[in-house]
Formats: structure tokens, sequence, C-alpha cells
């Protein structure tokens, strides 16, 4: 495995550690307990770092995927039979990925300046279950178009 | 009884104005983003000064920027707002959707076309 190979993996990995997050959160802030507080904002922050690292990860790896050589994914793209799937499908991705952390941030926000009030105040914890889904579906079709992308042309 | 039952905030409520500044930053954040490519596809001098990292292209320029107005623009509505003792909780979570499809759509290349050519 040759480090764009490995730094793709990890990408993809990280993805996993955001939905941890999620699920922790996530159950929490829909019917909360007496541990609550603490594994929401557990869960959040995991989620944001995941977010943020993501992003991170994916634009050094755009780096090997736009490459200017031959045989760079980008390349191959444009070059057979399929541009779109560069010009549409990753344009898309590369783009919606970078919107995650903004929502999470709001997320984060929420949960660490208004923990205290989180246990009895409903509509607070039901934006931040909101937000935490708007986080998941938005890494999700980002994670969907990279899946298909990488069968195109792997990394 | 249930605080929110008479749409009431808790006693130890913190001012909410905060949070429709994060909202506001992140909105900002995400539209200009979607801003920033659709000006670089239609202007190369833009889209050649937004490539802060060669390997990364204009995309470094856009995340950069876009993070970086979405930061100012929280700072300054943090300070405007931060005393508002409540916010609307659903419309919040409407505005950053919004921005969120608003956003996908300023980056579908179909649609960029259309504005652009």
């Amino acid at each position: 495995m040759n480090f764009p190979e490995l730094l793709s993996s990890v990408h993809g990995t990280i993805a996993t550690f955001l939905l941890m997050g999620f699920t922790g959160a996530f159950a929490e802030l829909v019917e909360i307990t007496h541990a609550g507080v603490k594994r929401i904002q557990w869960g959040v922050g995991v989620m944001t770092t995941a977010a943020i690292l993501l992003v991170s990860s994916g634009l050094w790896a755009y780096i090997f995927y736009r490459a200017p050589i031959p045989e760079s994914p980008r390349s191959i793209l444009k070059a057979g039979p399929t541009p779109w799937v560069h010009e549409v499908l990753f344009e898309l991705k590369e783009h919606i990925g970078t919107y995650v952390p903004a929502v999470m941030l709001v997320a984060f926000y929420l949960v660490f300046v208004h923990g205290s009030e989180l246990q009895q105040n409903r509509p607070l914890r039901m934006l931040a279950a909101g937000l935490l889904l708007l986080a998941l579906v938005w890494t999700f079709m980002t994670f969907g178009l990279g899946v298909y992308v990488t069968k195109q042309a792997a990394l | 009884m249930d605080p929110n039952a008479n749409n009431e905030l808790p006693a130890n409520a913190k001012p909410q104005g905060g949070i429709l500044a994060a909202v506001l930053g992140a909105v900002t954040a995400i539209l200009s983003i979607g801003a920033f490519h659709i000006v670089a596809e239609a202007n190369d001098g833009f889209k050649n000064f937004l490539k802060l990292h060669e390997g990364v292209g204009p995309l470094s320029g856009k995340v950069v920027f876009g993070y970086i107005a979405g930061l100012v623009i929280f700072a300054i509505a943090f300070g405007l707002l931060h005393k508002k003792k409540r916010v609307n909780i659903v419309f919040l979570f409407f505005v950053l959707l919004t921005a969120l499809m608003l956003g996908t759509l300023f980056v579908f290349t179909p649609f960029v076309k259309l504005l652009v050519d």
C-alpha cells in the first residue's frame, strides 16, 4: 500500500469515528439519561474533531487525486468515457464535505456553552439532534460520492 | 411542572444569542465556499487567487477564506447578539438547512454552468 492509498484509507476510517460519536450523542439527545450531558459532549466533541480531520485529510488526499500526471484519478476520469464522474460527482463531493465542520461547530458551541441546560431544555436538545442529523446526512452524501468515484478511479 | 410547557426558559437558562451568532457564522462559511466556487468558475483570475496551495488548487482558498469569513461574522454577531435572551430554535435549524441546500446547489456543476455560460 502506497502513501496515497494509506491516506485514503485513513480518510475513510475517520468517518467511522464521526459515526460512532453520532450514535452516542444522538441517543442521549433524543432520550436523555442521568449521564446524558457528558455523553452528548463527548459524542459532539468526537464528531467535531472527526469532521475537521476528515476535511484536512481529504484536502491532503486531494493533492494526489488531482496531480497533473496522466495516472492521477482525475486525469484518468477526465480522459475516459465518463468525465462527468469528476466534473459533477467529485466536484460535488469535494465541496459539500467541507460544510460539515461548520454545522458541527454550531453543535459544539450549543452543547458546551448550554450543556447545563440540556437536561431541562428539550428544544435545545432537539436543535442539537437536528444539527447532528444534518452533519450525518452531508457526511453520508460525501462518503457515498467518494465510494463511487473510487470505484471508477482509485487513488 | 415542565418549564417548557408554557414556552418558558428554565431558571438556569443562559442567553441564546450566541447560538444565533454561531448559526450565522456557519451559514456564512457554507455560502461563501459555494459563492467562491461559482465566481472561480466564471473568472480565471479569481480562480488563481484562490490557489493558496498549488497541489490542492482553488479548493484551498475556498475553504480557508470561507471559514475565515464565517469566523468573522460569528465574532461580529456574537458581540452584537450574545445577550439576546432567546432565539427561535426551529427557525435557526431551517436557516442552516437552507444554507446547506443552497451551498450544495452552488457547487453542482450543471447548475454552475447554467449561471456561468
